[in-house]
């Protein structure tokens, strides 16, 4: 078996155009997060600020002399037109100043500093344990399509979409805390592995609802998929099974669901705000609803705000650029 | 002798998509026809006409779509694989026989490698090294005279032309040298100069390969450009079949005489096409005895009776047509 | 040849129906527990944490309030709630969406997209929440929070759809005939495009009533003493190893009414509710 071509021109890597290309994508989504950023910005901050009533008198109340709003005034930046007010504001958080509590008098950054890593962890475990039952839940339902699998598949999604978290994760609480002892009941303790034993069942109750959303997804994008003429292809090519359901099936199917799940990750921040507080943990979401809904804290709400948004950017940043390398065609647009 | 006998023979065949309590869709039926080593066969058809799915049933991939074969064989090397199950045909296909399908955009996994999807098929076929079946992919690009073949090999389909698509998916179904190669209207969406590139290419393939070809297509120009033999389908059934040459001579079915005088390529400059009056049968609602009958000039009152005619020998090919005596000589 | 897909038309109908069936139910339940109770919603009417059975139904709570009055009285609020929260965004933001499909301002219909994809991208819950930290928790926050970011979402929809309508035979065929840009946005785009938000409103109250009760489980949304499905869960917490019933029934109230949404809208718009 010889052959004309020599194995070099045979075994070319990306070429150095194909690196440009690679590099002018990764930048056009980059500016395309950081204008994203900007605009979740510039809407909450509009937001918080056009909402009615003067949250300087609201939050001193009946002690609201002239003196003590002006004050107040100028501790929270809210002196000026609305466009200085952002403007100021930008500057600092460009500085990488997010401000001041008005309750606590830490740094709005201190805030951070100390919820933001529990967040993260319990974000990155809902993730992976989410993709690890999202993954082959929705490959079954797919090639089991019109049993009695895809029915129960079907009836389970609904009633866990329908399940609002705080009371999934009470009845989680109640089961695997309460009864069979597996989890401690609330509380974190900082530092991988152990952190593990508080944050499964939080993950657990939030993956309660990216799961039927993920394997749905994939459900629907492997069963179009299946329609393909490619699949029919390549059994009639006689490949083996496990080739073809990974390299034919799921490969081609995967980039909706990641490209969902960056987008779904945003929303999950929601139920990160709740399940902290079912579970009593010590992160993002459960300052801004201490601080910010309970204590009033408008600095903290806004710079946890602002850190949610970069969040939320960050991951549809990585989401498109995993479905990119995933899936060629999504490179086109 | 041996060389004579048919690799394949087709008897017969009835395939149908079970309906919910309403018993069996017929989509195909009498399907009839042989295959022998080198021989390439048309089947020319209108769209609806059950081309694919008899293509399906000879691959045996007819049950993802929700059909099945209802009656008849499909007999590969005298093995009837009609009822046959994944197992029996997972040896069949790939090896035996290569398939290169309707639209090429849609037949190449858009995410792998041209290099993948070759050298996957390679080693589905037999035992090869890695650096055995890169070689080998190699040489099939060039077979399919791919220029550039090192760098094609990297690329995935949306980098491709349509021709250039059409040739690797031709390449894949080669890998594994088949016996019978299946092409469902594998030029149908290419420009008319890379349709003729690709025609000659299958030409010179099947020269070379010793393969044995059924060519799908509604067009017979195309059939004739690469058959010896054509088989002509009308909703669900064989209506003629015989020698390229003398069906398109001297057809023996009033339907393959009206799909020749519709042809576009044969055309009198500024006179009206011919076209067939009336519409196609659908699918479900063939009427009675012969399904051509609604359209055809010759139906007499025993057209109406029974079901679709068997085929007939007549002339030097086989037609279903209860009065192809009374049709005229000439096309 | 292709299969018609599966849950095409028979599973619609029926799912539909079931749902409907589940909604009229709470409804009915919620409009008549006066009638079919005879407990006070809000005062202690039995003896503290009684399990379920004759005298209380659903048991009570540590209060002795009844926990079947509460849960349905509880429905009353979260329906009315959850159906001001879709209704009032999806006329404003259907409107909005129209116009700047329609609009020929380029830079302002820019802007406006740049915000509404800022809205939609944000975590739903949590731009709400902040929005009740600003205004103050209670009901009127609530809804104002409510009201500030779905509207977005629905003017998205709308855009989508008055971009596609824009360009269809019917509505180029009122423009030649020299019909006033208002006239037809109103006459012809707005009636086409409600048809859209409205099919998606029904999914989308599911939605709103579970981040009802959830900001009212969190303490931002729904004050206490006021029955609310959120707020007599966070109630029933501390007694859920012992009084489970306090926390369960209103829950299981809560998930039946938005898993009978859920299906309802999907058999009208063929798509699953929830998927956002």
């Amino acid at each position: 078996m010889s052959s004309g071509a020599s194995p070099e021109t045979a075994r070319t890597t990306p070429s150095s155009a194909g690196v440009k290309r690679l590099l002018a994508r990764t930048l056009r989504h980059l500016s395309r997060a950081a204008l994203g950023a900007l605009g979740v910005l510039l809407v909450t901050f509009t937001l918080i600020h056009l909402i009615p009533g003067d949250p300087v008198e609201i939050l001193l109340g009946d002690a609201a002399t002239e003196e003590l709003v002006a004050k107040y005034r100028q501790i929270l930046g809210l002196e000026g037109s609305l466009p200085q007010q952002f403007a100021r504001y930008l500057a600092s958080v460009a500085q990488g100043d997010l401000g001041t509590s008005i309750q606590t008098g830490q740094s709005v950054n201190s805030v951070v500093a100390r919820t933001l890593p529990m967040t993260a962890w319990l974000i990155g475990v809902t993730v992976l344990m989410a993709l690890l039952m999202a993954l082959p839940l929705g490959v079954a339902a797919a090639l089991l399509r019109g049993t009695w699998f895809d029915h129960a598949f079907r009836v389970a999604t609904s009633v866990s979409l329908a399940t609002p978290s705080f009371y999934f994760g009470l009845l989680l609480i109640l089961l695997f805390a309460v009864r069979l002892g597996w989890a401690p009941v609330a509380g974190y303790q900082p530092g991988f592995p152990g952190n593990l034993q508080y944050l499964w069942l939080p993950a657990l109750t939030m993956s309660g609802a990216l799961v039927p959303i993920l394997a749905r997804v994939l459900q629907s994008s492997i069963a179009e998929t299946m329609e393909q003429e490619f699949v029919e292809t390549a059994i009639v090519r006689g490949l083996p099974a496990p080739v073809l359901v990974w390299r034919y099936l799921l490969r081609p199917s995967l980039a909706p669901t990641i490209s969902l799940l960056g987008y779904i990750l945003g929303q999950l921040l929601s139920a990160t705000v709740v399940v902290e507080i079912v579970f009593n943990l010590p992160g993002m979401g459960t300052a801004l609803v201490v601080e910010g809904v309970l204590l009033r804290d408008y600095p903290v709400v806004q710079g946890i705000i602002l850190i949610f948004a970069l969040i939320v950017v960050a991951v549809s940043f990585l989401s498109d650029t995993v479905s990119g390398w995933l899936d060629p065609r999504t490179r086109l647009s | 002798m041996e060389a004579e006998s048919p690799i394949l023979r087709v008897e017969n065949l009835c395939i149908g998509v079970p309906r919910r309590r309403r018993g069996l869709l017929s989509i195909v039926d009498t399907a009839d026809f042989q295959l022998r080593r080198h021989q390439a066969l048309g089947v020319v058809g209108e769209s609806g006409s059950g081309k694919t799915m008899l293509c399906r049933a000879l691959m045996g991939t007819l049950r993802r779509h929700g059909a099945g074969v209802a009656s008849g064989r499909i007999l590969y090397r005298e093995r009837d694989l009609a009822g046959a199950g994944e197992k029996v045909w997972r040896r069949i296909r790939g090896r035996r026989i290569g398939y290169v399908p309707q639209s090429s955009l849609a037949g190449l996994n858009p995410v792998l490698t041209v290099r993948t999807q070759l050298t996957e098929a390679i080693h589905a076929a037999r035992e090869a090294s890695a650096t055995e079946a890169e070689d080998q992919a190699l040489q099939l690009l060039e077979l399919v005279r791919i220029p550039r073949s090192g760098q094609v090999l990297e690329m995935r389909s949306h980098e491709l032309s349509g021709g250039m698509r059409q040739r690797v998916m031709i390449a894949a179904a080669l890998a594994q040298e088949p016996e019978i190669l299946i092409a469902d209207e594998p030029t149908t969406a290419l420009d008319v100069t890379i349709q003729r590139e690709i025609l000659n290419l299958i030409n010179r393939l099947r020269e070379r390969l010793k393969m044995a070809l059924i060519f799908v297509s509604h067009d017979l120009a195309v059939i004739e450009e690469v058959c010896d033999s054509v088989m002509v389908m009308y909703a669900g059934a064989s209506v003629e079949i015989g020698p390229l040459e003398a069906v398109v001579r001297h057809p023996r079915h009033p339907y393959t005489r009206a799909l020749l005088a519709s042809r576009v390529d044969l055309a009198v400059p500024g006179e009206d096409l011919e076209t067939i009056p009336g519409d196609p049968a659908s699918v479900g609602a063939w009427p009675s005895g012969c399904r051509f009958r609604p359209r055809c000039p010759l139906a007499e009152d025993d057209c109406r009776e029974g079901v679709q005619p068997p085929l007939a020998p007549a002339g030097l090919q086989r037609t279903a047509c209860l009065h192809h005596d009374r049709m005229g000589c000439d096309p | 040849m292709k299969r018609r897909p599966r849950f095409l038309p028979v599973d619609l109908n029926r799912s539909a129906l079931v749902g409907a069936a589940i909604v009229l139910l709470v409804i009915v339940l919620s409009v008549l527990v006066p009638l079919l109770s005879p407990y006070d919603p809000v005062a202690a009417t039995g003896p503290a944490l009684a399990a379920p059975g004759g005298q209380h139904l659903f048991g009570t709570d540590q209060l002795g309030r009844d926990v079947f009055t509460r849960t349905f009285a509880a429905g009353r609020l979260d329906l009315i709630l959850a159906l001001v929260g879709v209704s009032a965004p999806l006329l404003v933001g259907t409107f909005l969406g129209a116009v700047l499909g329609t609009t020929r301002n380029r830079l302002v219909a820019w802007l406006w997209l740049m915000v509404i994809d800022a809205i939609n991208a944000f975590p739903f819950v949590v731009l709400v929440i902040a929005i009740v930290a600003v205004v103050g928790p209670g009901v009127t926050g609530l809804l104002i929070g409510l009201a500030a970011v779905n509207w977005a979402r629905y003017a998205r929809i709308a855009r989508s759809r008055a971009l596609i309508l824009r360009n269809a035979d019917f509505v180029e065929a009122t423009r030649v005939l020299g019909y006033s840009r208002l006239r037809v946005l109103v006459r012809h785009i707005l009636p086409n495009v409600y048809s859209e938000t409205i099919a998606y409103g029904l999914s989308d109250f599911v939605i709103v009533v579970l981040t009802v009760s959830s900001l009212s489980f969190l303490g931002a949304g729904v004050n206490p003493p006021t029955p609310e499905w959120g707020a007599m869960i966070a109630d029933g917490r501390l007694y859920l190893q012992t009084q489970w019933w306090i926390t369960v029934f209103p829950g299981l109230a809560l998930s039946f009414t938005a898993i009978g949404v859920a299906l309802l809208a999907h058999g009208v718009s063929g798509r699953y509710a929830g998927e956002k």
